[in-house]
């Protein structure tokens, strides 16, 4: 403890580091709430680089940053050497085997501190992780609570795993505190899809060439693709726009949206979120702000896909790299303003009763304290 | 005498040499993506299917322990369509392409364990390439083999699962087997190093082995469950008759008696065997925590309609132990 305040350390694995984005997501979320809503001082300790985090100042007043130069197993365990008599609550983020070091020098040096892992992961990369080796499951038994991305991540890792673990969804946090008033008065006919254009895993290749392939029965549709765009995807921008002349004006690249409000006032502007991804690990965190925002899902089947529709209710699902399927999926819902607005209504509700951060942290909380820390 | 081995790392040559070589990368855990080109996958484990015949294609581990047992029971003309239960891996690859050597009609279907089983018929030859639950496989009965990849005894709940199992297989020494059990199963070698326990699961030895899993030895306390949950459900049950402004009234009072039955429920339950169960227990203490957390009367109000829900879920669950 520090001045009568329980003490939450996120660590990431020996030799790396934590970006601004990230401070933003999951894990870092996690510590900001803690510090917010349950009188923790948190702390992120990092590996030391140039990278800025304007995020700190401008959307995370409070969360703390200690900065260790190569961030290996001895620089962390004497951070942590150095800090027992504060750290209460040890975070690791992914259920990497270059944490065990790490897990096993806090037990030593903190045997009364909590560990909390986020196991924000898919099912396919968690079936190759060693969870027969016995250095390995002592591991994840050493963790008090170990929170999965989606219920089938969960049902896996309850099974596979066998240790205790809990659902927990990456939530949504309005920190721009941006207003959800009107939200369906201001929507327009876009088709939205946030992150890293044009890696091998997003597959926004589909995305386009389902687009154009109902275009022109959709005269009043464009599409949207927000986010870095990776060097190897740019000739295939420049093919896409000299096969699809037409397109130019209706399918456009926005690169990185850093400003949180901007970046809500798209969620908000856009009728359907779309993603294509072959996998995601456990819930991207897009899946939150796109259903708070009303938009409609339409997803590739990856593992938290289905969650994310509420079954349908709010959403859409198409098996991975089916283009022809997600043409059809784009064709029927863009034709169906009911759909839309009762859809976009609904993902607005299961929002927030599955997706508030908040919320999400506080029974993380409770699975970690009982009803003491609330 | 040189030969390959196969584990989650890659794909290793034994030969003179001190150390095996590794030929291909399967896994970097670097990036957790596999830099291995699907095609040297599919080729390498092509290319040595004779040694695979030939017993001499050495690996203990998922798809090659698969594909050698297969090889054997294959070879018998009923065996065709396979499942494949796992999640994706590029083995799936390599399956759906060396499969139809050892039977022309042989077809191969992949889910990961999120999807339901029953969509994929005529399946009579599973290759479980998981650590199972009872929870995955809903209609069992139609599924004549199946194998486990894991070289262990899969667990207690999978060989009572629902409805009657076929023949069962996995890679142990039959010494491996506990007494009760190594009286019904047979062996068969794939070599001298390397032998298949063949198990056929009866009604008569289901109940054999559930009164020797870890909850037939827990008689005592599957009465103080089953005690508890007659309370919650008996709780449950007034509560839900109520109409609605009665029930706010004594909600503190419900979740108060299924926090004391939780109480309970947690001091028994790790010792139980059953991954559904205590799956389903986490999920009924989730509700219970939303229903504490949430102001938001609508919010609370679903939540409670999820716990009510589990509440039944669960009472199956502990009716099955």
């Amino acid at each position: 403890m520090r001045d009568g305040k329980r003490g939450a350390y996120l660590m990431s694995h020996t030799g790396a580091g934590f970006n601004n984005q990230q401070l933003m997501k999951d894990v870092g979320i996690m510590a900001y709430m803690l510090h917010k809503n349950h009188g923790f001082h948190s702390v992120v300790v990092n590996k030391k680089s140039d990278a800025q985090y304007p995020y700190l100042e401008k959307y995370l007043r409070g969360l703390e940053m200690d900065f260790l130069p190569e961030n290996n197993l001895q620089e962390q365990a004497e951070y942590i050497n150095s800090h027992k008599d504060e750290m209460d609550l040890l975070i690791i983020y992914g259920a990497y085997p270059q944490y065990i070091p790490l897990v096993n020098a806090y037990k030593q040096i903190c045997p009364e501190g909590k560990i909390y892992l986020w196991a924000d992961m898919n099912i396919g990369w968690g079936s190759r992780l060693p969870h027969t080796d016995p250095t390995y499951k002592k591991f994840l038994e050493s963790c008090d609570v170990i929170g999965a991305g989606c219920r089938s991540v969960q049902k896996y890792i309850a099974t596979k795993w066998r240790v205790p673990v809990g659902l927990v969804r990456n939530g949504w946090y309005n920190f721009p505190g941006v207003s959800f008033e009107n939200l369906f008065e201001c929507k327009e006919n876009i088709i939205l899809t946030v992150g890293r254009i044009g890696s091998d895993q997003k597959r926004n290749e589909d995305m386009l060439a389902a687009f154009a392939k109902v275009a022109n029965d959709l005269p009043d549709w464009k599409l949207k693709l927000v986010g870095t765009i990776e060097e190897k995807f740019k000739p295939y921008i420049r093919d896409f726009f000299t096969a699809h002349p037409e397109l130019r004006g209706r399918v456009t690249f926005t690169g990185l949206i850093e400003d949180k409000t901007e970046l809500a006032n798209e969620y908000q502007r856009a009728k359907i979120f779309c993603l294509t991804s072959t996998f995601e690990g456990g819930t991207p965190n897009v899946t939150a702000e796109a259903l708070f925002a009303g938009d409609y899902i339409v997803f590739s089947d990856f593992d938290a896909a289905d969650e994310a529709t509420d079954g349908g209710k709010c959403g859409r699902v198409f098996p991975v790299g089916n283009v022809e399927e997600l043409a059809k999926i784009f064709l029927e819902v863009c034709r169906d303003e009911k759909l839309l607005l009762e859809g976009g209504r609904h993902a607005v509700e299961w929002a927030r009763r599955e997706f508030d951060a908040e919320h999400i942290i506080a029974r993380q909380v409770y699975l970690l304290y009982g009803g003491d820390a609330q | 005498m040189s030969y390959l081995s196969f584990n989650n790392d890659g794909i290793f040559l034994h030969d003179a040499a001190d150390k095996p070589q590794k030929l291909i990368s399967l896994y970097n855990p670097a990036d957790n993506r596999s830099d291995l080109s699907q095609n040297d996958l599919i080729n390498t484990v092509q290319n040595n299917l004779q040694k695979l015949f030939n017993g001499t294609l050495e690996g203990g581990i998922n798809a090659i322990m698969f594909l050698r047992i297969a090889a054997r029971l294959m070879r018998k003309p009923q065996v065709h369509n396979v499942l494949h239960i796992g999640s994706w891996s590029p083995l799936d690859e390599v399956l759906a392409k060396v499969l139809p050597q050892f039977n022309p009609k042989s077809l191969l279907w992949n889910y990961a364990p999120s999807r339901p089983v029953e969509k994929f018929a005529n399946v009579n030859f599973i290759f479980a390439d998981v650590a199972w639950g009872g929870g995955y496989v809903i209609s069992p009965n139609k599924f004549d083999t199946i194998i486990f990849s894991e070289p262990r005894l899969p667990d207690a709940e999978i060989l009572l699962a629902p409805k009657d199992w076929g023949r069962i297989y996995f890679a142990a020494p039959k010494s491996a087997l506990p007494d009760y059990l190594a009286e019904s199963a047979q062996t068969f070698d794939l070599d001298e190093n390397f032998s298949v326990i063949e198990l056929e699961i009866s009604p008569t030895l289901r109940k054999e082995i559930f009164s020797h899993t870890p909850q037939g030895e827990l008689d005592d306390k599957k009465g103080k469950i089953r005690q508890t949950f007659l309370k919650i459900r008996e709780v449950s049950k007034k509560f839900n008759e109520l109409p609605p402004p009665e029930k706010n009234s004594v909600l503190d009072e419900y979740i108060a008696e299924l926090t004391a039955a939780e109480k309970i429920l947690n001091e028994i339950f790790p010792a139980l065997h059953s991954d559904t169960v205590k799956l389903n227990f986490s999920m009924f203490k989730e509700f219970l925590i939303d229903v504490r957390l949430y102001k938001d009367w609508r919010l609370k109000n679903r939540a409670l309609e999820d716990l009510n829900r589990q509440i039944k879920i669960l009472a199956q669950d502990l009716n099955n132990l």
